[in-house]
């Protein structure tokens, strides 16, 4: 009965809503400056927020991959990308030697209570979602070769 | 429990429709997100290969419901979880069942915080206080209870919380309250961060309470746990310091029961670590002394049940299988052979790292570049002299036997835009003596690894790797393993591994899976058919043993 109860509710809530609504949340970056996702996601060019693990290989194929060609993206279409590191104390201090010693130009975010990971109900890393104009675009979990051609095709629908 | 659970679930759907019939007049109709997720087993009834033998319910489901709902500052949200039939084979068995297990409202503003019910909470790095959620592991840890949070500036962060910790469908005994402190003083005296470089502090404090009316007389049944840390950051160098010390508490077997002693023991952990980057290289160091100090909220709380804080191994995490046999377990509480003999009262150790990219275009690097990652650890137990904990005389910094030490080696290199290798080497002792309670205390293994990546046409690309592994001292003797990969970018992928243990006298077993994943935007599904191998599984730094067992494996993840 409950059961039913939940999906019940579940299936309504997702017929019926949007998600324009954007999240409160604060989360440091690597100099250890406040960062508010909210004003964040706001922005009116488009903003990736990937989600990744120092120990995590496939995070880092994607970022590596997507480093190659960042530079062209920018340029293209005013894109910037959040790396989102959801490490906790075991390994987040990696995560600045990761980022410096790959040369990665991205913006370091750190979710080390998986706050953010939680509100946009992420399950697994690599996990990325793409917001423009403070909407959500495109969305995305698990990485193999090629999905950052995919991601960027969906950019530049988007902006279009 | 349950009357308010269903409560809340009320107000949530209330919510809903509210919103949903007004969506057309409101401007704000707030946000509905959640998320899915399923994962079961259908197992074989027997795979005498690997000693398996089917359990009373041959399917098992564990599940999960989330739903959040926010509008203006406010949010409300439950967990639904349901282990039915069963729940998944190594999973805490106090699982099976269903229901809501999570629920929780929370306002927040911009310098204000405040939750009610469930939440999840880590003071600082976690050494006092940490509460989350691992699948995986099967641990939800949640504090039920009040938490606030105040942050006047962007320079300062204060929280307060007070609670019981979840453990299944009900909580823990132990109450528990704490307040953390988290500072920026280069922000607060206003100082040139460029120039001077950033310095942070925090304070935390966590009491812990449970009643005792056993035969130990004065046993302490308040705890109290301090941390002081500090931090300093300039463009290339970050510096980190944190002790923590608790105070008088009695010692608990591995089994959760109480030892009869006289005596009561307090417990400190002393953690550094510094990073240096450089041109295109990085260099991490860390040093750590944790003594007494991997704590339950409750006496009697085992294994992953009700942990208070987080001390986790700091050690490199691999991703490789033959890489995830040897894994350490960190020893940092009291551990007892059968007898209550001590076996353990913490460990000193550390770990380097140096990692380093050779750029495109240079010698080593060639034309596509050229990645290097060399990595060592060391732990050794902290040393005590005597068996009986009351009269045994313990020392700090001051390293006994070696419970673990590892050496990495990871190059990774591109041929060409469609083609990259990765190779590996590690060196690693264990201690399966110290760390498991039984086995040799010299586990000698070496791994090479080996992995192509190449990129056909249009988003297809195969994935291969091969591994081996040479041990010494094990009766389980040597693996070999291989892994192939097909992906189709970004929505299908097909796989076939094999983990064979030729060197076991006693079985030598292949444990093979055939699986494939379907993914579009947030939902995923997987199936795959095979054997687990019997072992821990580790996420970050906390294990779960998971028995051996064959059959077929379903998993669905979606989230809006």
């Amino acid at each position: 009965m409950k059961l039913f109860f939940l999906f019940f509710t579940f299936f309504i809530a997702s017929a019926s809503f949007s998600q324009e609504s954007l999240t409160q949340l604060k989360l440091k970056d690597a100099k250890g400056n406040v960062v508010q996702i909210g004003e964040v996601i706001q922005s009116q060019k488009p903003v990736i927020i990937s989600f990744w693990a120092t120990w995590c290989a496939p995070c880092i194929q994607e970022l590596e991959a997507i480093h190659e060609v960042y530079e062209d993206w920018q340029k293209e279409t005013k894109v910037t990308l959040y790396a989102v590191c959801i490490d906790d104390a075991r390994s987040q201090f990696k995560a600045m030697s990761i980022y410096k010693s790959k040369g990665w130009k991205y913006e370091v975010l750190y979710d080390a209570n998986q706050d953010l990971k939680r509100a946009l109900n992420v399950a697994n890393v690599p996990n990325l979602v793409v917001y423009f104009n403070g909407k959500e675009i495109y969305k995305h979990s698990g990485y193999s070769p090629g999905s950052e051609d995919v991601l960027y095709k969906k950019i530049k629908e988007a902006i279009k | 429990m349950n009357k308010f659970s269903l409560l809340f679930a009320s107000l949530l759907l209330m919510l809903c429709t509210i919103n949903a019939q007004s969506e057309k007049n409101k401007k704000d109709k707030g946000k509905l997100s959640g998320s899915i997720e399923s994962n079961s087993q259908y197992y074989n009834e027997k795979d005498d290969d690997i000693g398996f033998i089917a359990p009373y319910n041959r399917f098992r489901s564990n599940n999960y419901i989330k739903l959040d709902y926010t509008i203006k500052g406010v949010s409300v949200g439950v967990q639904y979880e349901a282990y039915e039939p069963d729940v998944i084979l190594g999973y805490p068995e106090n699982l099976k069942g269903n229901g809501i297990t999570n629920y929780y409202a929370a306002y927040n503003s911009k310098k204000i915080s405040a939750t009610i019910g469930h939440f999840y909470e880590q003071f600082g790095s976690g050494l006092l206080l940490r509460s989350w959620e691992d699948r995986q592991l099967g641990i939800n840890n949640a504090i039920f209870g009040t938490r606030l949070i105040f942050s006047p500036n962007d320079a300062m962060t204060f929280k307060a919380i007070y609670g019981k910790k979840r453990d299944a469908y009900s909580f823990g005994e132990g109450l528990i309250w704490g307040a953390d402190a988290d500072l920026n003083l280069s922000k607060l005296l206003k100082q040139d961060e460029q120039k001077k470089g950033t310095i942070t502090t925090g304070f935390s404090y966590v009491g812990k309470h449970e009643d005792y009316d056993g035969v130990v007389a004065n046993l302490p049944q308040t705890v109290h746990l301090f941390s002081v840390k500090t931090g300093y950051q300039k463009s290339n160098f970050i510096l980190n310091a944190e002790y923590a010390f608790r105070t008088n508490d009695c010692a608990i077997n591995d089994l959760g029961k109480v030892i009869n002693t006289n005596k009561f023991f307090n417990g400190n952990v002393l953690q550094l670590g510094a990073t240096i980057t450089g041109n295109n290289s990085a260099w991490n160091f860390t040093l750590r002394q944790a003594k007494n100090f991997g704590m339950y909220t409750d006496r009697s709380a085992k294994l992953n049940q009700l942990l208070l804080n987080y001390v986790p191994a700091l050690t490199k995490q691999q991703h490789y299988s033959l890489a995830n046999i040897y894994v350490y377990n960190p020893q940092v509480r009291f551990s007892f052979l059968p007898g209550n003999l001590l076996n353990s009262t913490g460990e000193i150790g550390g770990q380097f790292e140096w990692l380093k990219t050779f750029p495109k275009n240079s010698k080593l690097g060639g034309k596509y570049g050229m990645q290097l990652n060399v990595h060592f650890s060391y732990y050794a137990a902290l040393a005590f002299d005597g068996t009986d904990v009351n009269t045994a005389k313990m020392y700090s910094f001051k390293p006994a036997n070696t419970n673990f030490r590892d050496f990495n080696i990871e190059v990774k290199k591109s041929w060409n835009k469609n083609f990259k290798t990765y190779f590996t080497y590690i060196n690693s002792l264990y201690n399966q003596k110290q760390v498991e309670g039984f086995g040799s205390d010299n586990v000698q293994s070496n791994i090479l690894i080996a992995e192509g990546i190449v990129k056909l046409k249009k988003g297809h690309s195969i994935k291969a790797d091969i591994q081996h592994l040479w041990v010494e001292n094990d009766y389980r003797g040597n693996w070999a393993a291989a892994t192939i990969e097909y992906a189709i970018a970004p929505m299908f992928n097909f796989f076939v591994t094999d983990m064979y243990n030729y060197g076991n006298d006693i079985k030598k077993a292949h444990y093979y899976n055939v699986g494939a994943s379907i993914t579009k935007g947030t939902t995923r599904l997987m199936i795959s058919y095979g054997r687990q191998r019997e072992g821990l599984l580790c996420v970050g730094g906390v294990c779960r043993l998971v028995p051996a067992s064959s059959g077929l494996s379903m998993s669905l993840n979606y989230s809006f």
